[in-house]
């Protein structure tokens, strides 16, 4: 008797992504047949939240009304379908023409790869998306012909943006007398004078990882000048480098320090990051690093703020860990020009200022930065989020998630950030592993 | 019950209620908002508010996705039972040529994961032109749930007594009544605990219907649960709402069947 069926329905494994390379390509032709006069393109993206879905239907119906003689069939996706299902699709023929893809080795590079998409470089010199978007946001986006990260053509451009930051509760900074602080040992001083009022000053959830993780990367980036940030590109992008870097060991010993003062929540090793989300919303405690995905969560609280990651010292315009939310890409189901043509109009459209103002509307951190933006009144959060993204960008400071360098460093990171935090091992220790699996990782790339 | 002794019937109080309690959990939070959520575990929501519900419903595509695991689930179900039942009276009554190699086969259909043929399904459909039609979803679930059917089948048809069998062949019955007047009847517990685990396991299933449709307004439950989480943050109290409408069917039919479910599952232990 079977008790312990096999067929419980399980996430999806990174095995399948391997699997899915062996996928050969497709022989039957897509069914669109493009006339001369109107051509209709089908679409998939994952903006499922309610507000974020009403956004996106908006823009498809004012798209239509400016371009007549273009049809965009929308169909939201789940996250998940972006990968293997999308994958599949595209091989077989009948996939949308235009799709959200997620960037990385894994997503979009596999669909690079297998020439799924097309190249939007000579698009984005006619929508001048190259001018509208700061260079360290394109390249999350480009690919090589050798399948390098990085560099090479461009596949996609995103429509949101994202970054990790400062939240801190100013309720909280004001009943123990301390300022918002701008660098990191301002943020040390801060912590400690709440610490000594009896307010918990950092509010972590280390049970998942990622939240530490991303600590840990915020204060690294804060360290490091906008304008010296080819290193830590190179790294990301898998043309090479170390993790043995001064400033990385320096980001672990001063979270260690954290910890061994007692600065962080009590219990945050055994806390979610939604739970310590929702624990800091609550005025639990005075700051938390996390980023602007929680925006729409936090400002319900009035007391809740964002502000720039305080910077390491003498740093003038440092690094913020980020990215933007998936791409928009043209595949290679949309066969004739024309098709082509109308796709990179749509998506031009999902990338524009009245794209950007509509998203701010509903509470979004669009990925264009404009000077006639338009942010309601009533989301003073949003409103500093959105400077803060500004500013991040006139200097092209927008940092990496480091978990992109390899396909296996993000629970390398969660492990050892916790490792660390437990007391099991030094920061030189945890470095050396970072930098680990990251020669191997490089030893098993064809160059 | 009565006349167990005190310690046995405590074990089995504990054992259900530790069965039990994460699906109260699961309840609760499913009432609660964001905010109540982190004031504990086991705090009451404020009140019996259905607004998650609701946002499951509508957010989630629920309401297309339950149309469509019930117009799946039905069929394979009955399809799956019935050719079990055909499959298995050849294998317990008759005599087939490589009897043992297709029971090999059979049970080899068993033990591989579905991830490791779901890519070729893929194309193997897609060749027919079946990707993006219910058939996509139905089809392939019954292929997979016949090798268990009929081996369950099978067992339980050669546990009814020869006699009795004999008997009708004396008096002259065909096969076909034989199979369904007499075998059928006999193992009728059996059948019930089919359906119910066929029930389950097609009810669940996630891979099938997230590989082989690519249209949403063919997609079932299970892949529902995933428009509450982004890359980032997760909706748990709508998330745990969206669960408890995956399961309620679930628990539905299994209340219906438990009867014949416990007397399926000791059947052939009792003689």
């Amino acid at each position: 008797m079977m008790c312990d069926s096999t067929k419980r329905p399980s996430r999806m494994k990174s095995s399948l992504r391997v699997v899915s390379r062996l996928v050969s390509a497709g022989i039957l032709l897509g069914a669109t047949l493009a006339t001369a006069q109107a051509v209709t393109l089908n679409e998939w993206d994952i903006y499922n939240y309610p507000q974020q879905t009403e956004a996106v239907d908006e823009a498809v119906k004012a798209f239509q009304q400016k371009n007549p003689g273009i049809t965009i069939q929308r169909s939201v996706h789940s996250f998940e379908d972006t990968r293997i299902p999308l994958k599949l699709a595209l091989t077989a023929g009948d996939g949308p023409q235009i799709a959200q893809v997620n960037q990385g080795g894994g997503d979009m590079g596999s669909l690079v790869k297998d020439k799924l998409l097309w190249p939007l470089d000579d698009y984005a010199k006619t929508y001048g998306w190259t001018t509208r978007f700061p260079d360290s946001i394109l390249k999350r986006n480009r690919w090589s012909d050798k399948q390098d990260f990085g560099s090479g053509q461009l596949y996609g451009v995103a429509s949101l943006g994202e970054m990790v930051g400062l939240y801190y509760n100013k309720a909280l900074l004001d009943k123990a007398g301390v300022a918002v602080p701008k660098t990191l040992p301002e943020l040390e001083a801060a912590m400690e004078k709440l610490k000594a009022a009896g307010t918990p000053p950092m509010m972590l959830g280390l049970l998942d990882g990622n939240m530490g993780q991303q600590l840990l990367s915020t204060v690294w980036e804060a360290q490091i000048e906008s304008k010296d940030r080819k290193a830590l590109d190179d790294l990301i992008y898998d043309v090479g480098g170390t993790f043995k870097d001064d400033k990385l060991v320096k980001a672990a010993s001063m979270m260690k320090s954290w910890k061994d003062k007692g600065y962080f929540f009590p219990g945050f090793e055994g806390i979610g990051h939604d739970d310590a989300a929702t624990l800091f919303q609550n005025g639990q405690a005075a700051f938390l690093v996390s980023g602007t995905w929680y925006l729409g969560q936090f400002k319900d609280n009035k007391d809740v703020h964002f502000t720039a990651m305080p910077m390491g010292e003498g740093v003038q315009h440092a690094l913020m860990v980020g990215g933007t939310d998936l791409a928009f890409s043209i595949t290679n189901t949309a066969k004739t020009k024309e098709q082509q043509d109308a796709a990179a109009k749509f998506i031009d459209y999902i990338v524009s200022d009245e794209m950007a103002n509509r998203w701010l509307k509903v509470g979004f951190l669009p990925a264009g930065t404009s000077k006639n933006a338009q942010i309601p009144a009533d989301n003073p959060l949003l409103a500093e989020a959105y400077q803060v993204w500004v500013t991040l960008n006139e200097h092209d400071g927008l940092g990496h998630y480091l978990d992109w360098a390899t396909p296996t460093m993000n629970a390398e990171l969660n492990q050892n950030v916790q490792l660390l935090l437990a007391g099991r091992q030094t920061p030189e220790q945890m470095v050396t592993n970072f930098d680990n699996n990251y020669q191997r990782y490089l030893k098993t790339l064809k160059h | 019950m009565r006349g167990t002794p005190f310690v046995s019937r405590a074990l089995i109080w504990i054992v259900a209620l530790m069965t039990i309690l994460p699906f109260l959990m699961a309840l609760m939070t499913s009432f609660k908002t964001q905010m109540e959520l982190f004031q504990g575990v086991f705090t009451l929501p404020a009140s019996l508010n259905f607004k998650n519900y609701v946002t499951a419903w509508q957010q989630g595509h629920f309401n297309v996705y339950f149309m469509n695991s019930v117009l799946v689930v039905i069929p394979v179900v009955l399809s799956s039972i019935l050719l079990g039942i055909l499959a298995g009276f050849g294998f317990a009554w008759l005599k087939i040529p490589g009897k043992k190699l297709i029971a090999a086969m059979l049970g080899l259909g068993m033990v591989l994961p579905s991830e490791a043929f779901i890519i070729p399904l893929y194309h193997e459909l897609r060749w027919m032109g079946l990707t993006n039609t219910y058939l996509a979803l139905i089809l392939p679930q019954i292929a997979l749930s016949l090798p268990f059917t009929t081996l369950m089948i099978a067992t339980a048809l050669q546990q009814v007594p020869r006699e009795l069998v004999e008997a009708s062949v004396m008096d002259g019955a065909s096969r076909r009544k034989i199979l369904w007047g007499i075998l059928v009847p006999a193992i009728w517990p059996t059948l019930s605990t089919l359906a119910l685990l066929l029930f389950i396991w097609t009810w669940n299933e996630f891979l099938i219907p997230l590989i082989l449709v690519n249209k949403d307004e063919l997609r079932t439950l299970p892949i529902g649960m995933m428009f509450f989480q982004n890359k980032n943050t997760i909706d748990i109290p709508v998330l745990m709402a969206g669960a408890m409408i995956v399961i309620l069917p679930l628990v539905a039919v299994f209340l219906v069947f438990q009867r014949k479910f416990i007397s399926g599952v000791t059947e052939g232990a009792v003689k």
